[in-house]
């Protein structure tokens, strides 16, 4: 017996500047299932998600609900048709307590006049749900105070207070523990028999054969196919996952390693990380990996003079350093291409010349003034060495492609001389040909002797790209490998 | 109304052990506000009276509904610019009428005038997402420019007390010796208090200045919620516009135009509210905004000049600011 799709999504293409992000995807979902839906970081799984939640809107395509086709324009539509759905990244108010949370936008109300809100009943509710999940949480605590497992099972327990008929969780799992995710996969079961369309997105290849009736597999914005669970391997899953062979994209090659250019020695900060300590050579390209909350980030802002540290040495060139500010570590060497560029890394409205000058300056200028020529020369000079994709050095910044930026922060580094680049998520949000460039850049710059560290969540790319790989979680190094030994397991196992 | 149910914010509740940075948190500018009345007291002659005390109460009382509407732009996470110049148009506009004999008229022009002005932030901020101090910095000069327009920049006088007696009874009257227009001031807070803490609209505004992308994927309106807010805002200038000329018995173009809109932002900054939204109450502007004056009234009973004055307030205005930002860490 066929359960009738209640959602049905024909040809939905939605294009972002640079990238195509969904190229005609069909789709279907059916009443009491739980459709696991897979793919590699960039595959369109989220763009996905914000379509039908009302977030984005479909260039082309049509999307029809209980056989009706629909246009979902705003949250609240996609709410009102009983569609919720816990995302990938939170959407809590930090200052709101875990009750007026839960309850957000669906609080009941009590009076025969004026309408006022049920407070007693919100707490209780709040109280019995939380109970429900096997939740120690008082529903007054603020949202705030909480671990980032805490959030992810607050942002489940709204999800599930809603009588909703299709629930989409985005990688609900990637930091909760082994007890809660089993929490988590019961409620799904019951809720699953009870009639609710449960779209479950993960990368956690195990997780599909545990909570899966269906998969379906994305790649590159397109859907690769969809597979009755009795059907799949796992093996099966990740050929159509990569579509190649992994290894292709990599340009990693073989090199001499020089002598050790920078360390960090017992690097701790009280609540974030502690005791870390990593060495990198010239030459050198060393991965970190983790699960996001793994603090990788902050131990590489803390590094830099931007997040103060309680303890721990930095050296850098055989000298013991200590950089005070960002502009202390770019002036002695490092540069960092930060994950989120349009925030720490570039000024969008600037020109991509300026950009690339920004963090040098001084060799620009002459008795406190800037010479604009010198500005342009150097710009077209990186332009052409990197390959940036632009109509001319005076293009404003904000409308390169995803890409094109990455290089033009990676040139902004260079500029300066950087001895040390640190890369935090290098490919997150760029398409996969920009990707080989950006890889390719690397190696280059390793081979030219410079010392690369890149922190990534992706683990083909650190398979790919690392000469050794060191692993992170809640705070801490728990695994140091190098390239020969490294294998997915042995990063997953350290990292969870 | 129950309000042991409403969500813990100026109360403790649940028997945890209370540590001392909570207890500042949640009574430390009520703390500030006795310590400043404690010392007012000893060093300024005739501070500690009734009359003194019910003085202080009548002034701030015009200044309290634009405050209460400064809270709920300023909580949900935006900020009114406009509210001196509201103020003023809409004491003109009410003179205007009452001076034609229309006492009663001339109250709801006032407050229409002021929730029309507020309307309009509203609708420009909800729908063009234009930032709010851009937009009621627009509205401040636009308001200001009309209620100097009207007359060529002069007073509306000559409105004869006795033919207006009811109307005049709102910001001169008592009550059992208490100014009427303190009662207004209670009961308006009142209303504001229940509005932020017991209705949906309230909590939908809390969300809204805690994280607005968050309060909007759950389904929030941007566009509704502001211009709500904004109308409200406008509304207090509103009320406050024509219980001046209540007061006054004319209409003076710039009579918001000193402390009205440094009031309203300065009694929520130092009563505790959170500048960026999210958190606050209506309790503490009232709080703000009491220290304020109080301040100002013992430093005027000491002798001390006005220049001098501001200084001093000026000074305890950064002051509860820097108390602000460490409570939030």
């Amino acid at each position: 017996m066929e359960p009738e799709p209640i959602l049905k999504l024909k040809g939905i293409t939605k294009a972002f500047p640079g990238v195509m992000a969904l190229k005609g995807v069909d789709f279907e979902l059916r009443k009491g299932e739980v459709h696991v839906l897979v793919g590699a970081n960039g595959a369109g799984k989220s763009t996905l998600v914000k379509i039908l939640a009302g977030v984005y809107q479909p260039d082309e395509g049509e999307i029809s609900f209980d056989g009706q086709p629909v246009s979902i324009r705003a949250p609240e539509q996609a709410l009102e048709r009983g569609i919720s759905i816990v995302y990938q990244n939170f959407n809590l108010i930090s200052k709101m307590d875990v009750a007026q949370n839960i309850f957000l936008n669906r609080e009941p109300v009590k009076g025969p006049f004026i309408k006022r809100m049920d407070w007693p009943r919100i707490y209780s509710d709040t109280k019995a749900l939380l109970e429900r999940l096997h939740l120690d949480i008082d529903p007054r605590t603020k949202v705030g105070d909480l671990t980032v497992a805490d959030h992810q099972m607050i942002e489940i327990a709204k999800a599930l207070a809603m009588q909703s008929r299709i629930l989409i969780l985005d990688e609900p799992t990637s930091c909760l523990s082994k007890q809660e995710t089993d929490e988590l996969f019961t409620r799904l079961s019951q809720l699953r028999d009870e009639g609710v369309a449960i779209l479950y997105i993960s990368h956690r290849l195990e997780e599909i054969k545990r909570i899966g009736n269906r998969v379906t597999v994305f790649r590159d914005g397109e859907r690769v196919g969809s597979e009755p669970i009795e059907n799949v391997t796992l093996e099966k899953v990740i050929n159509m996952m990569l579509g190649r062979d992994i290894q292709n994209i990599y340009p990693w090659r073989a090199r001499p390693l020089g002598e050790e250019l920078f360390s960090v020695h017992g690097l701790s900060l009280a609540g974030t990380f502690e005791n870390v300590s990593f060495s990198l050579r010239r030459g050198e390209i060393l991965g970190i990996s983790g699960l996001v909350g793994a603090k990788r980030t902050e131990v590489a802002h803390a590094v830099f003079g931007a997040l103060p540290v309680d303890s721990g040495r930095v050296s850098y060139r055989g000298k013991l350093v200590e950089f005070r500010s960002p502009g202390d570590a770019v002036k002695a060497g490092l540069g960092l291409l930060p994950e989120d560029k349009s925030k720490h890394g570039m000024f969008s409205i600037l020109s991509v010349a300026s950009n690339i000058t920004s963090a040098g300056l001084k060799l620009l200028s002459k008795a406190w003034c800037l010479n604009l020529k010198r500005e342009r020369l150097f710009a077209e000079e990186f332009i052409d060495r990197l390959n940036i994709r632009t109509p001319s050095s005076r293009t404003q910044m904000g409308s390169l492609s995803g890409g094109n930026q990455q290089k033009a922060v990676l040139a902004k580094s260079l500029f300066t001389h950087s001895e040390v680049l640190v890369f935090d998520e290098p490919t997150k949000g760029i398409d996969v040909g920009a990707k080989e460039e950006i890889y390719r850049l690397m190696v280059d710059l390793a081979t030219e002797g410079k010392g690369i560290i890149m922190i990534s969540s992706e683990i083909p790319e650190i398979l790919g790209m690392s000469d050794r790989i060191f692993v992170m979680k809640e705070g801490r190094v728990t695994a140091q490998i190098p390239r020969e030994e490294a294998t997915q397991e042995k990063i997953l196992e350290a990292a969870l | 109304m129950n309000s042991q149910d409403a969500p813990a914010v100026l109360d403790n509740k649940g028997g945890q052990p209370v540590k001392l940075s909570l207890l500042w948190e949640r009574y430390g500018v009520f703390g500030a506000f006795v310590a400043i009345l404690a010392v007012a007291s000893l060093v300024a002659p005739n501070f500690f009276s009734v009359s003194n005390f019910l003085n202080v109460l009548t002034t701030m009382s015009f200044v309290l509904f634009v405050t209460y509407g400064q809270t709920l732009v300023i909580l949900s996470g935006g900020m009114d610019l406009s509210h001196g110049s509201l103020v003023s148009l809409s004491c003109m506009a009410s003179a205007a009428v009452v001076a034609m004999g229309h006492p009663w008229f001339g109250l709801l022009a006032g407050l229409a005038v002021g929730a029309f002005c507020g309307l309009i932030n509203g609708t420009i901020i909800g729908i063009t997402r234009l930032n709010p101090i851009i937009t009621t910095l627009g509205m401040l000069y636009i308001a200001s420019g009309l209620a100097l327009y009207f007359t060529g920049g002069k007073c509306i006088a000559g409105i004869d007390p006795d033919s207006v007696q009811g109307f005049h009874f709102l910001a001169e009257g008592r009550i059992f010796n208490v100014p009427f227009v303190i009662l207004l001031a209670l009961a308006f807070f009142i209303l504001t208090h229940f509005l932020l803490r017991h209705t949906r609209f309230g909590n939908h505004l809390y969300a809204l200045g805690g994280n607005e992308e968050a309060a909007e994927i759950a389904g929030i309106s941007y566009a509704r919620m502001k211009i709500l807010i904004f109308t409200f805002s406008g509304l207090s200038c509103g009320i406050a516009g024509s219980l001046l000329t209540s007061r006054m018995l004319s209409g003076e173009p710039r009579v918001g135009a000193g402390t009205f809109l440094l009031e309203s932002i300065g009694a929520v900054v130092v009563g505790g509210n959170d500048i960026f939204g999210g958190t606050g109450n209506v309790g503490r502007t009232v709080i703000g905004l009491m220290i304020l004056h109080f301040l100002e009234n013992a430093l005027n009973l000491m002798g001390i000049s006005t220049f001098a004055q501001q200084i001093i307030v000026g000074i305890v205005v950064l002051l509860f600011c820097f108390l602000g930002l460490a409570r939030n860490k």
